[in-house]
């Protein structure tokens, strides 16, 4: 950096020092505000996922199937998890290993009406079922005859149910007609497992129901611990199993997770609005600083240096200010969470990022808040910025027609004429004519402007030669130039009517 | 009060200039006055048909559902299979039972009369009502003569003569009482396709009023007004401090249909061949028997062999739907142990699983399925309204005290002359203060404007006298504008003390 510039980087620095520190504080705050509360949320997310237990399932996934649809036989694997070999030539090396279904079992559901309320029944094939595993099964029998019924353990306390037991029930069918059946009970659970249902034979649940269409499918998978992306597991399924709706181990908590999001959503809004806040603080500071460095800056200008140059001061000066902001952010967090010891979750992992995002997210503001008024200090002329003028981002200038009507084109050739096409609504020119019909210009006059979108935009009509405004037409906004030297060359329009000799 | 104008008239001339300011005041006030509950409400017909279906604009479960930012003692279980009979989830939310739920372990048992009454207490509350519904099923003797499709041999019973008669049908239903006030407060006889609607004669009359659609297996027909009806309810025990229906103990009670309702559950609009839009009504269908509550009691004593019913769904009423949603926050807050919804969310949930409904235009099907949802569950969310309000305001104020801080430190000469001729501090300091008011009062006046338009259009349509609308409209303003000018007044005096109180010889020698 230029030895001068960089003085002037210093002495800014100190002339501007409360201005700065202002700046530098809103950063600090915004930095600290929104890591403490992400810190927050997240430990609110890692801690509230404590308050809901996994199911306790004897599979995997059970898939109630929708109307009409059959079982499955073939199966896509359900996603993907990352194994690292522990010993052996591939120690340390990690691959992708598939999370694949090894078995699957077909059930027949039936909704009777028992003494008890309405039960779910399930009828099994009760050859090999790994649903009649010896684990599952506590005293009596499985199922084996029709009419024959297996209760899990909490029925059994529930509603006092013994092995022997007669239970009456009425199952409903396809068209309405209530029919009267009778079970016995053969055997009860053992184990506490989550959403068990009573046991018949698939036989007996023929008889009851008159159907034959499984419409439960339970699936088996040894690697299905490791599934993580759940989003891809859905996905999965909903392809395999269109409508159907599938319960496993995991699901109450996915949803208590869902459900957490949704509770803390404001918080979200809370974490944009200090950002946003700190944007809006740290764009009028240093909007504001430009409008009273102005003439400061005009000076400058004048004095030769380049508008690069000057911005780039300037962006250092706020630069240096949210760099400093940042820092003091990180401290205040460090502080806190000295001061508090378990204000974070534990993994440290996620703390870094959450920094790191915080930190980018903070700075990101910051850099779009100062980059109207860098921008302003750039384009700016040293008039501009002396005498109060208007300071446009996107300036135009022209000194011909962009796209001219051929017929335009036509009397420019044949009558040796300039022309320019002012904007016109309605009959009323909205650019600001200054030289009218009559007057004389010379070559690069400016003979209209026009400022538009609050002053970001602004354009300007050259005179394209010497000469006279021989017309300006407010109905189409035609502007006709008539040149001293008639054989001063026309703009090269593309598509220039060419005249025989 | 010469340096009052003085102050307005430097406002008013850069008020170009204090627009950042302007615009922040104004968002400011805007978010503030969304906050205090006036862009939260419905307008009146919102959560119709529903409300009348129900009796009421908050639907209140024992079982929490709500989920919320959980306390260290709360557990929360996954809950799959029957939904409980005596509310409206069977009906509504029939897929529930399948897909689950999830609920807190701590479940109450069900709202007492006592507990009824606190809802009352709470503001904005009008009423209350307790639901009341129980599993039924409706029998249907079908006769094979004037059956309109043939009826299958299998399912034809032979009769000691030889002949044959048709099956006994059954289908799901439930029944649900009604007490003449919820009849006629929410009626249904916008709805009435044939037949009436009860009057207050009917109370202890065993009539009742069904839908003219209805889910219904093959043979089974829509009773009509004057036909006299069989429904089955199962008898219940109560074991553990739950009730148990026993369907082998059923009972049977005969109901005369005095009418039949087609409810229009939505109109939808769709493109239709060359017709181009058109709007169609898409019916609610439901299985349900309305009652009268007395009739409806009578059952319940007898199936539940005269234990008393204890109610575990309730209706609030609230007359002025302006403030529904807050009315909601406030109860969940009140009463952390039973989830709220109000009635127009509701809505949106049954509407989002097409669970009434089974036949949609065809052309309008698409576009209905499409957004078919998940069940979501209610979730209480975190009330971050004072800290986002706190957040706001402040920030506000910043961009006041850096717009007076810039506008005063431009005009440096001005004060020095203001000070030589005389001027005192305070003076001063109440000139550079009526211009951030003036700046503030404008921006608050044009946020509060903004949000508040859609507050009094929906109460408009409620049942709000101009006068209620207009004190409830002025009360608002000045209490935004109030807060949002002090705090104008707090970030606007730090600038104007310091630049007030500089020496005159020390501005002007520094210009």
């Amino acid at each position: 950096m230029n030895k001068s510039i960089h003085h002037l980087l210093i002495r800014n620095l100190i002339r501007w020092r409360w201005r700065l520190v202002l700046i530098a504080f809103l950063v600090a705050i915004s930095t600290s505000i929104s890591i403490l509360y992400g810190g927050m949320l997240q430990k609110f997310q890692a801690e509230s996922i404590e308050n809901i237990e996994p199911l306790n399932l004897p599979y995997d996934i059970l898939v109630i199937l929708s109307d009409q649809q059959a079982p499955r036989t073939q199966f896509d694997n359900l996603g993907t998890y990352r194994y690292e070999s522990q010993g052996g030539v591939y120690r340390g090396r990690p691959s992708e290993i598939p999370i694949t279904i090894q078995k699957a079992e077909e059930a027949l559901a039936l909704e009777l009406q028992t003494p008890f309320g309405l039960w779910e029944v399930w009828g099994i094939d009760t050859e090999n079922s790994s649903l009649q595993s010896e684990e599952l099964l506590g005293e009596g029998a499985w199922p084996e005859v029709q009419g024959e019924l297996w209760v899990p353990a909490s029925y059994k306390e529930d509603f006092e149910l013994q092995i022997g037991n007669t239970v009456p029930l009425f199952f409903v069918d396809e068209f309405g007609v209530k029919k009267e059946f009778q079970l016995v009970i053969c055997g009860v659970g053992s184990s506490e497992y989550d959403l068990q249902k009573p046991q018949i034979t698939m036989e007996s649940a023929h008889w009851i129901s008159g159907s034959k269409q499984p419409n439960r499918q339970i699936l088996f998978s040894e690697s299905f611990k490791y599934m993580s992306n759940w989003s891809l597991f859905n996905s999965k399924m909903e392809q395999m199993y269109p409508g159907a709706t599938y319960i496993y181990k995991a699901m109450p908590q996915l949803q208590w997770q869902n459900l957490m999001k949704a509770v803390q959503n404001p918080g979200q809004w809370v974490l944009l609005l200090v950002f946003v806040f700190m944007a809006v603080s740290v764009l009028t500071i240093s909007l504001m600083t430009f409008l009273e460095r102005k003439q400061e800056l005009a000076v400058l200008k004048t004095l030769g240096i380049s508008d690069f140059q000057l911005s780039f001061v300037l962006f250092l000066e706020l630069f240096t200010a949210g760099i400093l902001g940042f820092f003091i952010g990180i401290r205040i967090v460090s502080f806190v969470s000295l001061v508090i010891p378990s204000y974070f979750a534990d993994s440290s992992a996620s703390i870094s990022l959450l920094y790191l995002k915080n930190g980018l997210i903070t700075l990101l503001f910051f850099i779009v808040a100062v980059i109207y008024p860098l921008l302003l200090a750039k384009v700016a002329s040293v008039n501009q910025l002396l005498y109060a003028r208007e300071i446009p981002l996107v300036v135009a200038r022209y000194d011909h027609i962009v796209s001219p009507p051929t017929d335009w084109i036509r009397e420019m050739q044949q009558e040796r004429l300039h022309m320019l096409k002012m904007t016109v609504i309605d009959g009323k020119s909205l650019s600001v004519i200054l030289k009218n019909p009559g007057e004389k210009v010379k070559t690069g006059e400016v003979v209209a402007f026009m400022s538009s979108i609050a002053g970001f935009y602004y354009q300007e009509w050259l005179a394209p030669c010497d000469g006279v405004i021989q017309s300006f037409e407010t109905a189409n906004g035609k502007y006709v130039i008539k040149p001293e030297d008639p054989l001063t060359p026309l703009y090269p329009y593309t598509g220039l009517i060419q005249t025989r000799k | 009060m010469m340096f009052f104008r003085l102050g307005f008239q430097n406002a008013w001339r850069n008020l170009s200039r204090s627009l950042l300011a302007v615009v922040s005041m104004a968002v400011a006030a805007a978010f503030f006055t969304y906050v205090i509950s006036l862009g939260k409400g419905y307008v009146n017909q919102a959560g119709q048909p529903l409300r009348n279906m129900l009796g009421g604009e908050i639907v209140v479960y024992a079982e929490k559902t709500s989920a919320e930012a959980p306390k260290e003692k709360d557990r929360w279980l996954y809950h799959q299979g029957e939904t409980d009979p005596f509310t409206d989830l069977p009906f509504l939310f029939p897929d529930l039972a399948q897909t689950g739920y999830l609920h807190i372990e701590q479940t109450t048992m069900g709202f007492s009369p006592g507990q009824l009454n606190t809802f009352t207490n709470t503001k904005g509350v009008d009423g209350v009502g307790a639901f009341h519904r129980l599993p039924a099923e409706i029998i249907q003797e079908i006769d094979p003569e004037t059956s309109k499709t043939p009826i299958p041999e299998h399912l034809l019973i032979k009769n000691e003569d030889g002949t044959f008669r048709g099956p006994e049908i059954t289908y799901r239903s439930g029944i649900q009482g009604r007490d003449w006030q919820t009849n006629s407060d929410y009626s249904l006889e916008t709805f009435v396709s044939s037949g009436r609607w009860f009057e207050e004669a009917d109370q202890n009359q065993w009539v009742g009023i069904v839908s003219a659609n209805q889910t219904l297996p093959s043979f089974a027909s829509v009773p009509l007004p004057g036909e006299i009806i069989t429904i089955e309810i199962p008898s219940f025990v109560q074991k553990n401090g739950e009730w148990i229906a026993d369907y082998t103990q059923a009972h049977r009670f005969e109901i005369e249909i005095i009418g039949n309702l087609n409810i229009v559950s939505r109109t939808v609009d769709y493109i239709k061949g060359i017709d181009g839009w058109v709007t169609e009504p898409v019916y609610a269908y439901l299985n349900e028997v309305y009652l009268p509550l007395p009739i409806w009691n009578q059952i319940w004593t007898q199936v539940a062999a005269g234990v008393s019913y204890t109610p575990t769904e309730v209706l609030l009423r609230v007359k002025d739907l302006t403030y529904l949603q807050d009315i909601v926050l406030d109860l969940q807050h009140a009463f952390p142990q039973y989830s709220f919804v109000d009635i127009p969310h509701h809505l949106e949930r049954v509407h989002s699983q097409l669970s009434l409904e089974p036949i949609i235009p065809a052309g309008a099907r698409r576009a209905l399925e499409d957004r078919i949802d998940p069940f979501r569950q209610s979730v209480i969310t975190a009330d971050l309204r004072k800290p986002i309000t706190l957040l706001v305001l402040l920030n506000a104020g910043l961009l006041v005290a850096a717009n007076i801080l810039i506008l005063v430190s431009e005009r440096k000469k001005e004060i020095a002359v203001l000070k030589a001729m005389g001027g005192r501090e305070s003076e001063l300091i109440r000139m550079i203060l009526a211009e951030a008011l003036l700046v503030s009062g404008v921006g608050a006046s044009m946020g509060f404007f903004f949000i508040r338009i859609q507050a009094v259009l929906n109460q408009l349509t409620n049942p709000l006298g101009i006068m209620v609308i207009l004190g409830l409209f002025f009360r608002d303003f000045f209490f935004v504008l109030g807060v949002t000018l002090l705090s104008a007044m707090m970030f606007g005096w730090i600038p104007a003390k310091k630049y007030a109180s500089l020496p005159v010889m020390e501005v002007l020698r520094n210009e």
